[in-house]
């Protein structure tokens, strides 16, 4: 396939210089390249606007992560006509040849199986991965969500399946949309060859050996512990998730003031999250 | 699947148009009902900083046509109504709520208001379908097609409205697939109309609502244009000519 026919998504918000670096090298090689811009500063934006080929959509204001994915992969079916989009995040780092290859392992499973594909993340940290080699086994390849960045959808599931979630805003999106393709009779698959670099949360902890991802902004933390009250309550998500993420979610609404950067306001936040996620009104945080 | 931002977006295309773009931008985003505004910058051009939150702009590598441009911008739409102005309108007051009120009827699929030049004289923006009669009827300056436009009257269903402001239920825009991208400059609009009542939906023409506009016709002063305006006009007539839709 030709890369003309991929379009490679990004959603940009103070987007370091590597993910500059990473659009103008995928755009190089001749994919289509979205960038939905929520935030970023002036010299950014005038670099994308500079490269050749690349479609910027800039957002004045913050829409969230989920309105901004749907920009671009709307804009990538609907007007570069593309059989496929791979999502990105800034903090990933895509081989070149990644969103080909993905496309070649996608076409093996027979037409309208896969709903989404991804390549296994590996935290540039440290290097590790984010399954490890037991759980792939156990799951036989399948595991019940994967993360947006690198993930690959097809033109024509996209169209059954809908668009991400708006209103949830940042977090969980994937989670909900891999729920809601199983729904309609989907799988979601990893890929069996691929990985990709990508960096896991915005700071993090060694546990065993091993760095954790954690997330420190109080209004991240309104958002995880919002979105997952909200998931909870949705009927076709598998009541074992939504038994075990009710857990953790009790299990996050505690460490979460601790480990952040602000206890005050993330213990406050926590406090609109729970109130919100259960009355289900989502969109953006109403405290900034 | 709809977000809670607003239930109109506005589309418009600047073609270097500058200072009256961004004003036009501020006054429609002040509008309670408008929840985005997609600005399509067809050629280069600067813009200013600090612009309103509402705004999302897209920035073409080469130009694009009306119907393109606008059938871009309708993928990032995410709002009940969807609405295609041009940079050249002037707003003197909210034409929103009440426009809104006449498309909470599901039968119709368009809306667009009554629109005068600056001198206060309503222009020829709601007509008769175009066939080579009125044409030529038009061209010898016996009949414009044009509808007898009164501010103040009840609404109309005119055959189409001139491409300068519409209004649509975003689903019907989706379901009619948008503007037809192989008209380039002229007829898109009669183009659009003519597919929305053969698709069964009605157009209304409201005349309690008034917008401003200072028509560039462009094709009565460029050889370029009128060659445009001619092509247009044989594609519409191959599409539609013998399939015109029966009105009631």
């Amino acid at each position: 396939m030709s890369p003309k026919k991929v379009s490679c998504v990004f959603v940009f918000y103070n987007p370091p210089q590597v993910a500059l670096d990473t659009v103008t090298r995928l755009n190089s090689y001749g994919y289509q390249v979205v960038v939905a811009v929520n935030q970023a500063s002036p010299d950014v934006i005038q670099n994308l606007e500079s490269l050749k080929g690349v479609h910027p959509i800039i957002n004045v204001s913050n829409l969230g992560l989920a309105t901004a994915l749907n920009q671009g992969i709307c804009l990538s079916f609907d007007q570069l006509l593309v059989n496929y989009v791979v999502l990105f995040d800034q903090d990933s780092i895509p081989d070149t040849t990644m969103p080909l290859a993905l496309v070649s392992e996608y076409e093996n499973y027979p037409n309208g199986e896969v709903a989404c594909m991804g390549p296994m993340l590996v935290d540039c940290k440290d290097l590790s991965a984010t399954y490890s080699q037991n759980t792939l086994e156990f799951l036989g390849r399948m595991p019940s969500t994967i993360p947006t960045s690198g993930t690959l959808i097809s033109s024509s599931v996209w169209r059954d399946v809908g668009p991400m979630l708006d209103d949830l805003f940042i977090d969980a999106i994937d989670h909900e949309w891999c729920f809601r393709a199983q729904h309609k009779g989907y799988q979601i698959r990893l890929s069996r060859n691929l990985t990709m670099i990508h960096n896991m949360g915005d700071a993090s902890f060694k546990l065993r050996g091993k760095y954790k991802p954690i997330h420190k902004s109080p209004i991240r933390h309104y958002y995880i512990i919002r979105n997952a009250l909200y998931l909870i309550s949705l009927d076709y998500l598998p009541i074992k998730w939504r038994i075990t993420e009710l857990a953790k979610t009790i299990r996050r609404a505690l460490i979460y003031p601790l480990v952040s950067a602000d206890f005050v306001k993330s213990f406050k936040l926590i406090g609109f999250a729970i109130s919100d996620g259960i009355r289900g009104r989502l969109g953006p945080c109403p405290i900034k | 699947m709809m977000n809670s931002r607003g239930e109109v977006t506005v589309s418009l295309v600047s073609h270097g148009h500058g200072e009256m773009v961004w004003r036009l931008v501020e006054q429609l985003a002040a509008f309670p009902k408008v929840g985005q505004v997609i600005v399509t910058l067809n050629i280069p051009e600067d813009y200013p900083e600090g612009l309103n939150k509402k705004v999302t702009l897209l920035k073409n590598d080469s130009p694009k046509g009306f119907g393109q441009n606008h059938n871009a911008a309708f993928s990032l739409v995410r709002s009940q109504f969807y609405c295609v102005i041009n940079p050249d309108i002037e707003l003197s007051q909210n034409p929103f709520d009440t426009l809104i009120s006449i498309l909470n009827n599901q039968r119709v699929g368009l809306v667009a208001p009554l629109v005068f030049n600056n001198s206060g004289v309503p222009e020829d923006s709601m007509r008769r379908f175009l066939t080579p009669l009125s044409l030529l009827k038009r061209i010898l300056g016996w009949n414009s097609g044009a509808y007898s436009l009164n501010f103040g009257e009840s609404d109309i269903s005119p055959d189409w409205v001139a491409g300068m402001f519409m209004l649509f239920q975003s689903k019907v825009y989706a379901k009619i697939k948008g503007f037809d991208e192989c008209y380039f400059m002229y007829c898109e609009d009669a183009d659009i109309c003519t597919r929305l009542w053969r698709a069964g939906y009605t157009v209304v023409g409201c005349l309690s609502t008034v917008v401003v506009h200072n028509a560039q016709r462009a094709s009565h002063h460029s050889l370029e244009h009128l060659n445009w305006h001619l092509q247009s006009m044989f594609r519409y007539f191959a599409q539609h000519l013998f399939s015109l839709p029966k009105r009631m």
